[in-house]
């Protein structure tokens, strides 16, 4: 018996849509889910627990935040991937986004300084002053430098520029030197980490009592936090940046020929080159966009949850949370398509969100051998793999030959 | 001299782990498979070398039982990549992530049963004898390895089909025989370093035990133009690193190192390494496979 | 030489077919390339396969070599039905291929090569092992080869010598080429053939592929000719003539294929371009230029004649600006004054309303997975920054009636057009940025004689109408004759010998390409 793979010589369309490219990557979730509910139901949890848990993950208010930050990052990554370069580094650069960000914040738009402890009444009272420790013996406040706006673009500025510089460095390897953005996109990423640790806990150490003890930053001015829409974690700045992401990102796909060129870049290299343009500036040019809007998640992330930076102590657990991998999910089950990334970030979102509540739910259950990590993985692992092998039928079919 | 065979013997363990499993990534990935799944599959080993160390209580049998499990990852990377026209990244991701779940998955209830039934952890005594065996063993699969990609008609089908596979296949090469068994191997020798991780080095689990290390040896081996032999040398440097890290801190602290930075920089040597072969002319012997996760494609149009 | 491994069947008469294709039917996205296709191959026969591109000769070789597998249809060898799906299924049948492109590891050695091939060699022997016996083999054919040598080291001829060697190696009783002597020089070629003629007498089959049919008349026993996947007759090539062989191939269409001259000219005084001692580098940092002079006028074709790997693709490149000029200028009339463009960025050139028909078209010409639309905007001399839809759109209608490409619609993808309508838009795209100078390297390579005539004609109107000049080079020297008003031959990276087309002599011209 032979498995024979063939193209399929014309696709299969209802009406004008070409179903499967509707049908795969829906039946991959649910199967992906499927899988799971099956590993836990072994681990001893019931699947009306689990289903009760990814449905209120999909409605939980929570889940808004990472819908947003995942459309963001899913955009970011079809940019690469559209050129066929692949960006594998996202977390590297959320992370320089956020230490970007974060020396704005903490440095440039903010001051802070020891008091003594009597003059501390002064500056309870003073606008633009905020009292970050309130230790006896060094007190620790912090001074607004300038319009709190200005100063949440600047961070949103400064996360766009680090991020899309860090991307930089393989991109300028690849198109130069043609060495593999997978692996070196993948490596920096960890030399990210371990230099985000150097920063935080050496350059940007703050003064509190807290900071010297924990290897971080101070914490970020309240002023120049981002400010959550009521209801929800979703900050309004982050709805922006989406928004703002999505439309440039759209409309220059739609009407540049930059746009053009990114798409022809992933499809036939030789022939941008043929026809006279620099196809290395444009290696360049999709990766510095990639990383540029990873880097404006990373902002987000140092202004709108963390409102600091800490040292990494368990790199099972970065401060990006792994939002980085789990957008490749988002992008690749959107078929790189712009207009299906929001949807599948929804539904990652959703997945995540219900991994985290499960965690919670079957700690108190009692269940520990269970933890979020082994939900959320399991959960993205399985419905990627799924979809990868499914998404192979929208272009082939399968035949058995004896 | 003694001295030396001393520090020699420290670092064996560590050493030996690192270079068997680097060995593995390179032999996976010489043949054209792009391996992203090493650290899930190096995590998983590790949470399943304490599993059945927990159980079956011997840590030989543990070792075994890793590699043979391991090896069918492997397995499942060589069969989809190659019979299904299918990236390689994302079954590589999926794989990664599906082992990193399935680590915890196995090693909770294991180290649970450890706790509360107050076992013993059966893993190897890391004394000079044992050391010795796992530095003469690490370096005659080395010899191995090299012998076989080098000396032998599989060693030139795997590199054929890691070059090039649509020639290979042409020339007569069963391709997907050929990955798989070079898969199988690859991934048997991950979980030979994954098991060796946890029975020399760390001698238990908690969540998250190894991870990382798969991409240490994925930079090992990449730091080596994946050639068995010059992995032989990183692998050296990477545990010296490793194993002495606050030590060498002590003479490079004054240099503005620290042991972030000494972390950061196990991580960008590799890609430093990528940049030497591509620019010098090390590169026709250590560029990567020129078909190194391409997707492959029987029927590919090739005008 | 020794005989012993060609086939030990002598030459016999039975009627039995050694292989039989039985409706077979294969398609692809988009096209359906063969069609119910029959074929019998008999001991001892070269078996001509003739049609024009895309006609589905290659398709039809690989599914016999198990590199495609049919849709539907019976495969017999000797009689029996097999199902080949590997090309180690269809050596085990003696049955191997050749293709214009050499399917070798270039970083492995020619042993190792070989060695892949032997099926009867298990994985762990050694490589060593089997050096010796490869050598010997090697000798017995009169073939010298170094085993140990790399495969990228080697000459285009080499390579598709260790290719013949494998099939001879491998027991092969069917050697099917595909265009694989193409591409070689005249004498060379000619050698080949001797061995083929060899081991057809000793009982060997040779399924021949070629676009060139007095060589397929020549060399052949017995001629099919296929048209668009179909068999549209089998003949005894000793019964066959060039005119019926063509009428077959393009059916109403064979009467326009002519290599006459195109004697329209219209070359103007004015000079347009300018290459005043050009040296240019190769990729390996030698000099593939050496000095090159000329000066072209508006509405001339300059055709550069050549064997391949002589400059000409360097001097080519050199002038659209996709490779460095060491030494030399290149000089081109804008408003009246000379411009240097010596260096300058490909873009730039580009913008001057310069055309390139690049070789490969379907690497360096369009992009096949998006539309014709697409393929159209994607030229700098067509959009700007913000692109006009509807301008693009307007401008492809009029390319696509103009140039009658057959296309579902504007907005289909180019993969789905055949590889002449694709040759079609990339060449209806060049010329429509032409303003002063089409630069093209073998603009007609792997197109059908009709379509290479109808490209010919096209650039030959551009030059005569609109005062275009064009540098054409080509290796193929028909082409060069038949549209240039200047012949310059280009031998190891100078131009040895320069001729005004209308007394141009061939003989001449041969022997200065190979001089
Ligand atoms: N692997 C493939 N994928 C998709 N389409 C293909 C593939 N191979 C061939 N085709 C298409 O099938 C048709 C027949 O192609 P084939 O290569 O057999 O033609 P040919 O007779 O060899 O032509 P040529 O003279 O140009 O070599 C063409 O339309 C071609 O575009
Ligand atoms: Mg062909």
């Amino acid at each position: 018996m032979r498995l024979i793979v063939t193209k399929r010589v014309k696709p299969v369309k209802v009406g004008r849509v070409d179903i499967l490219n509707v049908l795969i990557p829906m039946l991959s979730v649910l199967i992906g889910v499927l899988i799971t509910t099956l590993i836990f139901y072994i681990a001893g949890v019931s699947p009306d627990i689990i289903l009760k848990e990814l449905f209120l993950g999909f409605t939980s208010p929570q889940m808004v935040r990472y819908f947003v930050l995942l459309t963001v990052l899913g955009i970011a990554l079809a940019l690469a991937f559209n050129a066929s370069v692949w960006n594998i580094g996202a977390e590297g650069q959320m992370i320089w986004g956020m230490i970007a960000a974060g020396y704005i914040g903490l440095f440039i738009a903010s001051t802070y300084m020891y008091v003594s402890p009597s003059e501390l009444k002064l500056y309870e009272n003073m606008s633009g002053a905020v009292i970050i420790d309130r230790s006896p013996v060094k007190p620790v406040v912090s001074l607004l430098n300038m319009d709190p706006l200005l100063g949440q673009l600047l961070m949103v500025l400064a996360g766009v520029v680090a991020g899309g510089l860090w991307a930089l460095i393989p991109a300028v390897l690849k198109a130069y030197l043609d060495i593999d953005e997978v692996a070196s996109t993948l490596l920096l990423n960890y030399v990210a980490y371990y230099l985000y640790n150097q920063v935080v806990s050496v350059n940007l150490r703050g003064l509190s009592v807290q900071a010297r003890q924990f290897f971080r930053t101070d914490i970020l001015h309240d002023a120049l936090r981002f400010q959550s829409v009521p209801g929800f974690t979703v900050t309004y700045q982050e709805v922006l940046i989406a928004l703002i992401s999505f439309t440039a990102i759209f409309l220059m796909y739609k009407y540049t020929s930059i746009g053009l060129r990114l798409k022809v870049l992933g499809s036939n290299p030789h022939l941008l080159r043929a026809v006279g343009v620099d196809e290395r500036k444009y290696v360049l040019l999709a990766l510095f966009l990639s990383g540029a809007l990873a880097g404006a998640v990373g902002a987000s992330l140092f202004a709108g949850v963390t409102y600091k930076l800490e040292k990494i102590t368990n790199i099972v657990s970065p401060p990006t949370m792994g939002l980085g991998y789990t957008a490749i999910l988002v992008t690749w089950l959107s078929m790189l398509d712009l207009r299906i990334i929001p949807i599948f970030a929804w539904i990652v979102a959703s997945l995540f969100q219900s991994g985290m509540l499960l965690e919670s739910e079957v700690k108190s259950l009692g269940i520990t051998s269970l933890t979020g990590a082994t939900i959320s993985y399991t959960l993205i692992g399985s419905i990627l793999v799924t979809f990868t092998i499914f998404r192979i039928f929208s272009e082939y079919t399968i035949k058995v030959r004896r | 001299m003694n001295q030396v065979l001393s520090d020699v013997l420290e670092i064996a363990p560590i050493f030996a782990y690192l270079y068997i499993a680097g060995l593995g990534h390179g032999l996976v990935e010489k043949s054209g498979i792009l391996n992203l799944a090493v650290d899930g599959a190096f995590t998983l080993g590790v949470a399943l070398a304490f599993t059945y160390c927990t159980y079956v209580l011997e840590p030989t049998a543990a070792l075994a039982l890793t590699t043979v499990t391991i090896g069918v990852i492997g397995l499942v990377i060589a069969f989809l990549t190659t019979k299904l026209p299918i990236s390689h990244g994302a079954v590589g991701l999926s794989l990664m992530f599906i082992s990193y779940g399935l680590a915890s998955y196995f090693g909770y209830p294991a180290a649970l049963r450890i706790k509360k039934e107050g076992l013993e952890l059966h893993t190897y005594v890391t004394n000079e004898v044992t050391s010795s065996i796992a530095l003469m063993v690490s370096l005659l699969l080395g010899f191995l390895i090299y012998y076989i990609l080098y000396k032998t008609k599989l060693g030139a089908s795997i590199r054929a089909v890691g070059e090039n596979p649509h020639a290979a296949a042409t020339l007569g090469a069963d391709v997907l025989l050929i990955r798989l068994i070079t898969s199988y191997l690859g991934y048997a020798l991950i979980g030979v370093g994954s098991a060796l991780y946890l029975l020399m080095d760390v001698k238990g689990w908690q969540e998250g035990s190894g991870m990382g290390l798969g991409w240490i040896a994925f930079a090992v081996s990449l730091a080596a133009g994946r050639h068995p032999l010059v992995t032989m040398f990183t692998s050296g440097v990477f545990s010296i690193i490793l194993k002495y890290r606050y030590t060498l801190l002590n003479f490079l602290g004054p240099l503005g190192m620290s042991v972030f930075t000494l972390n950061a920089f196990q991580y960008a040597t590799a890609v430093l390494a990528m940049i030497i072969f591509a620019v010098t002319p090390l590169r026709r012997r250590f560029a990567p496979p020129k078909s190194l996760g391409k997707i492959y494609f029987k029927e590919e149009r090739t005008v | 030489m020794s005989v012993s491994l060609f086939p030990k069947e002598t030459l016999k008469s039975d009627q039995k077919p050694l292989i039989s294709v039985r409706g077979v039917w294969k398609s692809f996205p988009g096209v359906v390339a063969l069609k119910n296709v029959n074929l019998d191959i008999f001991r001892g026969e070269i078996h001509a396969i003739l049609g024009e591109n895309g006609a589905g000769k290659s398709t039809l070789v690989k599914i016999l070599y198990g590199v495609y597998v049919p849709d539907s249809g019976e495969i017999f060898i000797e009689g029996r039905k097999k199902i080949i799906t590997s090309p180690i299924d269809a050596m085990r049948e003696g049955i191997v291929l050749v293709s214009q492109v050499p399917q070798l590891i270039d970083s492995l050695t020619i042993s190792e090569n070989l060695l892949l091939s032997l099926t009867a060699c298990g994985l762990f022997n050694r490589i060593s092992s089997v050096e010796k016996m490869l050598l010997k083999k090697s000798e017995e054919y009169g073939i010298k080869i170094d085993p140990n040598i790399e495969v990228w080291k080697l000459s285009y001829t080499q390579k598709q010598l260790v290719e013949l060697l494998r099939a001879l190696l491998v027991g092969a009783k069917v050697i099917a080429l595909d265009e694989a002597l193409t591409l070689l020089p005249y004498a060379e070629k000619r050698r080949i053939y001797e061995f083929v003629k060899m081991f057809k007498e000793r009982g060997g089959s040779v399924i021949l592929i070629t676009h060139k049919i007095p060589e397929a008349l020549e060399m052949s026993d017995t001629i099919t000719v296929l048209r668009r996947g179909e068999v549209v007759g089998t003949v005894k090539a000793s019964e066959a003539t060039l005119d019926y062989v063509r009428s077959l191939m393009f059916g109403e269409k064979a009467t326009q294929i002519s290599y006459a001259r195109i004697a329209t000219s219209n070359v103007r005084e004015e000079v347009l371009l300018d290459v005043n001692d050009l040296w240019v580098l190769n990729d390996y940092g030698a000099y593939a230029v050496r000095g090159v002079s000329f000066k072209l006028r508006k509405g001339e074709v300059l055709g550069i004649a050549g064997v391949a790997g002589n400059g000409q693709l360097e001097l080519i490149q050199a002038l659209v600006g996709l490779r460095k000029v060491v030494r030399g200028r290149i000089l081109i009339k804008q408003n009246n004054t000379f411009k240097d463009i010596t260096n300058a960025s490909a873009i730039q050139i580009r913008r001057l309303g310069v055309g390139f028909i690049p070789d490969e078209p379907l690497k360096r010409g369009v992009t096949i997975e998006n539309t014709i639309v697409e393929n159209i905007a994607v030229h700098p001399a067509i959009v700007n920054t913000i692109i006009k839809w509807s301008k693009v759109k307007r401008i492809a209608r009029q390319l696509v009636e103009e140039f009658s490409i057959v296309t579902p619609s504007l907005n289909s993808k180019v993969k789905v057009l055949s590889g002449g309508n694709l040759m079609k838009v990339l060449v209806a795209r060049e010329l429509f940025v032409t303003r002063n100078l089409l630069v093209a390297y073998n603009p007609t390579r792997a197109l059908d004689e009709v379509s290479a005539l109808m490209v010919r004609k096209l650039i030959k109107r551009k030059a005569v109408e609109e005062g275009v000049a064009a540098v054409v080079a080509s290796e193929d020297l028909d082409e060069i004759l038949q549209i240039s008003d200047t012949v310059a031959v280009m031998n190891s990276g100078s131009f040895v010998g320069v001729f005004r087309g209308e007394d141009v002599n061939r003989t001449v011209v041969e022997g200065l390409m190979v001089r």
